[in-house]
């Protein structure tokens, strides 16, 4: 390739991406009234700072006396004060935790790590990854976002696509249309789930201005029925999630309202018991427990604080909770493996060279909690598929081996071996129950399958 | 209607991290997120995590965009990890999504392209032009915010652009 002819695309690429993004240059913060929440809710912890909120008046620096550093200042405490104290030992009073009977993760140490069965893969033999071509619809799967699986199948979307695909083997792909698995409507879906016999599909549909919420039910994935629920389904809130066992369906809001069927079609609500400024992330079912993963403090955007609150129930309907973490490290993700649950830290985000080991725990029920080994640092664990936890090394990117670790028993774990085929891999996207693991590569719509399945 | 706030003095200094980058950081995020609402919401968590970084002296003053882009950049990834087990289906009207009624012109043509780009570029090669062109980061900055190494990021940025001479009318 001839460099000037390159350099002087390249130039013309360049020029062209600064006129496109200045189009972005318009956009600033439009919400003052959140920030200023932010800012009074903020105030009382920011002890260093010793801020505080006045009923009036106008913003000021005491003692500083540029009126341009007081407003910076001032948006940069909106920002952040709600966790200033957290990240220097001290302790914030400001976000309540739940109200219900609460068990540290240090508090919960006694408990008995063989209690807790042994995952059902162990000594399974681990076959290396490998590359599949997928056939069938023409979409670019390289930005796939989302992926819903189950022992059935797959469905997934492309990014920047309202095209929805299906797969029984994420091999060979059919576009469901026409453009979506529920007819012409506009709509979207919040929560899907599979209860070993069907899968539940929940959202809205938009044919008037107010969205009416919705329940879809499907066998195969591709033909879906509206599901006629007498009006019992009717979440205020979009559901953060929905989750299944052959015990019932159990979605949550992000405020915590818990919504639940045992056959897709009567529903009942109910908000969970303490959940007060919180920010459900998370709704998850293994074969015998519910857990819903809540960011403490994290209520209508605003900044999650105090660590994590867990719900556990056993059929859905009965919650207890308990205060996970309170760590300065963010919180990862729940998985399950086997018939528990197991749960990791994030990364130290606001330092992100920290090579501290995370912390992990395990749990048969949600409720008891107790510590297990993590990935070797550097590593994030990403995909459960049952039986085969998967961690991805945080650092890789296209251009060069993937690099995963693999555990059975959430405690220890080995490199996971995978092929030349896997270059350019990126994240994992989804993992059917018991079998496949799904990524894509930047190129095109290789997918990879893991052993076990 | 909260109250404003009075601040005694000693935080000062971080104004100068944030004041000429603030804008960059939003529009990062707007970037990676396609959402102004997250993307105030991500930005703030930015600063709010740099700020506590930046009074316990662990802040890289020296070169403070790249610094906010990775943390931006962490807490994206973390949001999409999880946003995995959201799985979204949406047919039409997906709220936060460029095409919003009250998008402004000049926005939605914006998002138009970037979405044609997508039928070329990942992800990521979108995002490494991105920082290349729109913020002229060098190589070494843009491998610290993608955590790549310089020629892990040339050759990401080189199929990019060897993908957009395919594509010309993509650069109109």
């Amino acid at each position: 390739m001839n460099d000037d002819r390159f350099g002087e695309f390249e130039r013309e690429v360049r020029a062209v991406f600064q006129r496109r993004l200045a189009a972005l240059d318009s956009i600033e913060p439009t919400e003052p009234t959140r920030v200023s929440e932010r800012l009074t809710r903020s105030a009382g912890q920011a002890a260093p700072v010793r801020g505080r909120v006045r009923p009036g008046g106008s913003i000021r620096l005491a003692g500083a006396g540029l009126a341009v550093v007081a407003v910076i200042v001032v948006v940069v405490v909106v920002f952040g004060l709600g966790r200033w104290a957290s990240s220097n030992g001290s302790t914030s009073t400001e976000s309540a935790p739940p109200a219900t009977p609460t068990v540290t993760a240090s508090a919960t140490t006694s408990a008995t790590p063989s209690a807790i069965a042994s995952p059902t893969a162990s000594g399974t033999a681990i076959e290396p990854w490998s590359g599949l071509a997928s056939t069938g619809a023409q979409v670019y799967l390289g930005d796939v976002t989302l992926i819903f699986s189950w022992p059935g199948g797959l469905l997934a979307r492309a990014v920047n696509n309202p095209v929805s695909l299906s797969s029984s083997d994420a091999r060979t792909w059919t576009e469901l249309a026409p453009r979506g698995v529920f007819g012409n409507e506009a709509g979207f879906m919040d929560g899907i789930a599979w209860n070993g016999k069907e899968v539940l599909a929940t959202g809205k549909i938009a044919a008037t201005k107010t969205p009416t919420p919705m329940v879809w039910a499907s066998s195969d994935g591709k033909t879906w029925a509206t599901v006629d629920t007498q009006g019992t389904f009717d979440p205020a809130q979009d559901l953060v999630d929905l989750t299944a066992n052959s015990e019932a369906f159990v979605g949550a809001t992000q405020a915590g309202v818990v919504w639940r069927s045992s056959d897709g079609k009567t529903w009942a609500s109910e908000q969970l018991p303490g959940a007060t400024n919180i920010r459900v992330v998370q709704v998850i079912a293994s074969s015998s427990a519910f857990a819903i993963v809540a960011e403490n403090g994290g209520h209508q955007g605003q900044i999650p604080n105090e660590g994590v609150t867990i719900w556990s129930s056993a059929d859905g309907s009965t919650w207890k909770s308990i205060v996970l973490t309170t760590a300065d490290w963010g919180w990862d993700q729940l998985f399950v493996l086997g018939d528990r649950f197991v749960a990791y830290e994030g990364a130290d985000q606001h330092h992100p060279s920290n090579s501290l080991p995370k912390r992990a725990w395990q749990s048969a029920d949600g409720y008891v909690w107790s510590p297990i080994g993590t990935p070797p640092a550097g590593f994030t664990v990403v995909g459960s598929n049952g039986s085969l936890l998967v961690a991805q090394q945080e650092s890789s990117t296209g251009g060069v081996p993937f690099v995963l670790e693999q555990s059975i028993d959430g405690s220890s774990w080995t490199s996971l071996p995978i092929d030349a085929s896997t270059r350019d891999m990126e994240s994992l996207r989804a993992v059917v129950p018991g079998g496949v693991f799904v990524s894509v590569t930047p190129l095109g719509a290789n997918l990879f399958l893991a052993g076990q399945h | 209607m909260p109250g404003t706030i009075e601040i005694e003095a000693g935080t000062g200094d971080f104004s100068a991290v944030y004041e000429p980058r603030r804008s960059d950081v939003l529009r990062y995020c707007m970037v990676m997120t396609r959402s102004v609402d997250e993307a105030e919401d991500v930005a703030a968590e930015t600063f709010e995590r740099a700020f506590r970084a930046w009074r316990s002296g662990r802040a890289a003053t020296d070169r403070p965009l790249p610094w906010l882009l990775l943390i931006a950049r962490r807490i994206l990834i973390d949001r999409s990890r999880r946003r995995r087990l959201l799985r979204w289906l949406p047919l039409a009207g997906e709220p936060g999504i460029a095409g919003r009624p009250d998008d402004d012109s000049e926005r939605v043509e914006f998002w138009l392209w970037f979405d044609r780009l997508a039928e070329v570029l990942t992800a990521r090669q979108r995002e490494v032009l991105v920082l290349r062109y729109r913020w002229d980061l060098s190589d070494a900055d843009i491998g610290r915010v993608m955590g790549l190494s310089e020629d892990g990021v040339r050759s990401l940025a080189s199929r990019a652009i060897s993908s957009l001479r395919a594509r010309p009318e993509l650069l109109r």
